[in-house]
């Protein structure tokens, strides 16, 4: 009746007891022909080893690891180059693999790569970003050969990792040494530039402006002092000179009896002069002493006007027979105040020649502070750069030694490959439920097939649903037609009075 | 409840029926009609092979006042009807039997009949079905027999396969002359009719039952049977019955091969069709239902259902211990 009208739940339970057997004979049947099949299969082992992947031993605050790149992305490219054929080729000519004659070389290594398996394992207790391990799976048509390979794929990844590290670790290394000679050469560069700048521009250097102002004062006090003993020096000469010529007109006066001196008035004059200047500055010209200081001059002037001028001898230090001894006493003072007064001035003029180039300095020195600064800049950065790298370098040879003796993160086999016991294809369970669900399928096809052919009203729904009739009676199976045995002798215990069958039971007739 | 119920229905549809008597039963009358006369030879020959006694029929329903009426020549004298030796088969006829899930469907079947009956009036059911093999005659010749449990509750009992007859092996009793002779006019009405006499070993029950039951058998149509079918007799046979029963249940050939049964059905009140469960394809019931749309298709009855409800064990019936 399926697909001939709609069906109810309790017309699907009526078919399904009917049916039962068709259902129940392909899921019997099946699973056993499916376990069978198992049999006739190739097995496929699958062999698996499990690497994890170790730390560095040393924390990572104390030896940062060269190879910084990411697990994964290693793995990958690890993984190409043992599945490369150059890798593959020598396992799969010592094992033998997919050795059928048929095969070429390339469909070999296809297989081989094929039946390679690698997964990482994901943990959360391990890294947040990295994995702690992965597995290495081989399958092959035997159990010894699978785990072999597994071994074989399994040294090959350590062997590369741990190469593949010390290499990146060692490269690291000379990478960073090549650099740092380049850094020193600058470095140097910069170092000879700057001491050629220093000793050019000695004293000019910025921070020696405060020694150059330093020594411009003294040197000015000094040029103070140089001047005022130089003035000192003129003084005592002249009066020594005075008092020479005065020693010798007493001399000549004794012999000659000179007018007074005029070294005297002299004086006097210049004191008077003095004195006036001294008035005139304080005073208008009409004041009292000015005027009496002004006629004082006067007089003297012409006192020493009115005498004659005696034709004094010149006044020479040169010692003369005829002196007296303070004579010559005196003339050997002056020589040596004369001396005095040469040296002196030389002084003064070094002074003054210091100073000048004290001020040059300076008064120069902004110019030279910028050129220096941007050599001691360019100095410093090469210094840093060098610094920097010297201290990598440090860290590289560090980590290069961890890896060399592996100390560093490395690949440590935890599962050593195991034999497999069991084939991994065909599963014995997976291919008997698989026929299983196969013989409920074909079961459940073939009824609703049967059901679908089979037109015949079954119960008073069908009826309904093709005739809209009414069903007014339901008559159970009487066996009708075909009396059974048992039914007959259930009868006959039943109702032993009665006959069965269509003979009479009197035949009043005969 | 259930015979209670049907106590009440059947009290109430005699009430109708005396209401209806279309003509009063006239006892002690004989049958004289031409068409008898032609047949009186051949009967009288087949007479010979019978040896039972006429027992005069009694009857239990009270007569009506008569009043001076036409006398119908051909009109059923049920005295006549003569009693022969019947052998019930229980294996064919399970609503014989004291209790069981077949006499609780059948009464159900019953039941469904006297609710159609209440509706319209219903006396003569014909049974068929679309193909052969799918249970009329077990249908038709249960349901007699169930009807015919009520006491003073008489049933007609006809078999109108005239081609495969098969209802006398149910009765286990003789097939001729039945309704082919009658129709062919080689017999009269009473002379095709026939009543179990009562036997030893009888239990009450089926004695009970057969005393309400009048049987006419197929007789031998043979080939000319669906020429019969077409004849007016049968309607006359109906007519001339139906005030001496209350039930007339028409077992018949199926509609699909042959159109006797179709023809029968005309003079029928009502149509039962027959759907054997699981072997009756539901195109052949459309189609049988199509044949007959000019007669009152009264519903199916289905039959030979594996798993059929269990409509007694309410009352504690249990279908395997009697």
């Amino acid at each position: 009746m399926l697909g001939h009208r709609a069906l109810t739940v309790q017309d699907y339970l009526t078919i399904l007891k009917r049916r039962w057997w068709i259902l129940a004979i392909p899921a019997i049947i099946f699973p056993i022909v499916g376990f069978a099949l198992t049999f006739l299969v190739q097995a496929q082992y699958i062999s698996q080893t499990l690497v994890l992947v170790e730390q560095q031993k040393v924390p990572e605050s104390y030896v940062k690891a060269v190879v910084t790149e990411d697990l994964s992305g290693r793995l990958a490219s690890m993984k190409e180059q043992i599945l490369s054929r150059s890798r593959l080729q020598p396992i799969i000519e010592r094992f033998n693999l997919f050795a059928n004659g048929k095969l070429s070389m390339d469909e070999r290594i296809d297989l081989t790569r094929k039946n390679i398996g690698i997964t990482p394992i994901q943990s959360e207790i391990a890294r947040t970003n990295g994995l702690p391990g992965f597995f290495i799976s081989f399958k092959a048509n035997d159990a010894r050969t699978a785990q072999l390979v597994c071994g074989e794929i399994q040294s090959l990844f350590v062997s590369e990792n741990l190469s593949d590290r010390a290499a990146s670790a060692a490269g690291t290394t000379e990478f960073l040494k090549s650099q740092l000679a380049d850094a020193k050469a600058k470095l140097d560069e910069q170092d000879a530039r700057l001491a050629k700048f220093q000793q050019t521009y000695m004293g000019k250097l910025p921070g020696a402006e405060t020694s150059n102002m330093n020594m411009l004062t003294t040197l000015n006090t000094q040029l103070d002092a140089a001047t005022q003993a130089l003035a000192r020096m003129e003084q005592d000469k002249s009066y020594t000179e005075s008092m020479l010529s005065l020693q010798q007109a007493q001399q000549s006066q004794s012999t000659e009896r000179g007018a007074p001196a005029p070294q005297t008035q002299l004086l006097e004059l210049q004191q008077l002069e003095a004195q006036e200047s001294e008035l005139t500055a304080r005073y208008t010209d009409d004041y009292p002493d000015v005027v009496t200081v002004r006629r004082k001059i006067k007089e003297l002037e012409q006192k020493m006007a009115q005498a004659p001028a005696a034709s004094a001898a010149p006044l020479s230090s040169a010692p003369k027979p005829t002196d007296s001894l303070s004579v010559q006493q005196m003339r050997a003072q002056l020589r040596a105040m004369e001396q005095g007064i040469a040296q002196k001035k030389r002084d003064q003029a070094a002074v003054q020649a210091e100073l000048r180039t004290y001020q040059d300095r300076v008064a120069s020195s902004p110019a030279v502070e910028e050129e220096y600064k941007s050599i001691t800049r360019d100095t410093s950065t090469a210094q840093a750069f060098y610094d920097d790298l010297l201290n990598k370098l440090n860290q590289s040879k560090m980590a290069t030694d961890l890896e060399r003796r592996q100390q560093g993160e490395q690949f440590r086999v935890m599962d050593e490959p195991n034999l497999p016991e069991e084939p991994a294809f065909p599963k014995r369970s997976v291919f008997a439920l698989g026929g299983f669900a196969v013989g409920l399928g074909l079961g459940l096809f073939i009824i609703a097939l049967l059901e679908y052919l089979d037109t015949a009203v079954r119960n008073e729904r069908d009826i309904w649903a093709f005739t809209k009739l009414p069903t007014l009676g339901v008559i159970g199976f009487a066996g009708e037609g075909e009396p059974v045995v048992t039914k007959r002798s259930l009868f006959g215990r039943r109702s032993p009075d009665v006959t069965s069958g269509s003979k009479p039971l009197m035949n009043a007739g005969g | 409840m259930s015979r209670i119920y049907e106590a009440l229905q059947k009290a109430e549809s005699e009430r109708k029926l005396e209401r209806r008597e279309p003509e009063p039963r006239t006892p002690e009358q004989s049958v004289h009609s031409a068409i008898y006369a032609t047949a009186v030879a051949t009967a009288e020959e087949e007479q010979s092979s019978f040896t039972s006694a006429v027992e005069p029929y009694v009857e239990t329903r009270p007569s009506p006042v008569q009043p001076p009426v036409r006398v119908d020549p051909n009109a059923l004298d049920v005295s006549k009807i003569p009693v022969r030796p019947w052998a019930l088969s229980l294996e064919r006829l399970p609503s014989l039997l004291e209790r069981g899930p077949a006499v609780e469907q059948f009464r159900s079947l019953r039941s469904r009949i006297f609710e159609l009956r209440d509706i319209t009036p219903l006396k003569s059911i014909m049974v068929t079905s679309g193909l052969p093999q799918e249970g009329k005659s077990f249908i038709s010749t249960n349901l007699a027999l169930s009807l015919a449990r009520h006491k003073s509750s008489k049933v007609l009992l006809i078999d109108g396969d005239m081609r495969r007859y098969t209802l006398h092996q149910f009765l286990g009793c003789e097939s001729h002359p039945g309704l082919a002779d009658y129709l062919a006019g080689k017999a009269s009405l009473a002379e095709v009719m026939q009543r179990s006499e009562p036997f030893e070993g009888m239990t009450s029950g089926t004695a009970a039952i057969t005393q309400n039951l009048t049987f006419i058998a197929g007789g031998n149509g043979g080939d000319k049977a669906a020429d019969l079918s077409g004849s007016p007799r049968f309607e006359e046979l109906i007519r001339l019955a139906a005030p001496h029963f209350d039930w007339i249940i028409v077992d018949s050939s199926p509609v699909l091969p042959v159109s006797d049964a179709v023809n029968l059905a005309r003079a029928c009140d009502g149509v039962l069709l027959v759907a054997r469960s699981g072997q009756t394809k539901f195109p052949v019931a459309q189609r049988a239902q199509s044949e007959l749309k000019a007669s009152n298709i009264l519903g199916f009855v289905l039959n030979a259902v594996q798993e059929a409800p269990q409509v007694g064990s309410y009352y504690g019936y249990d279908a395997a211990k009697p």
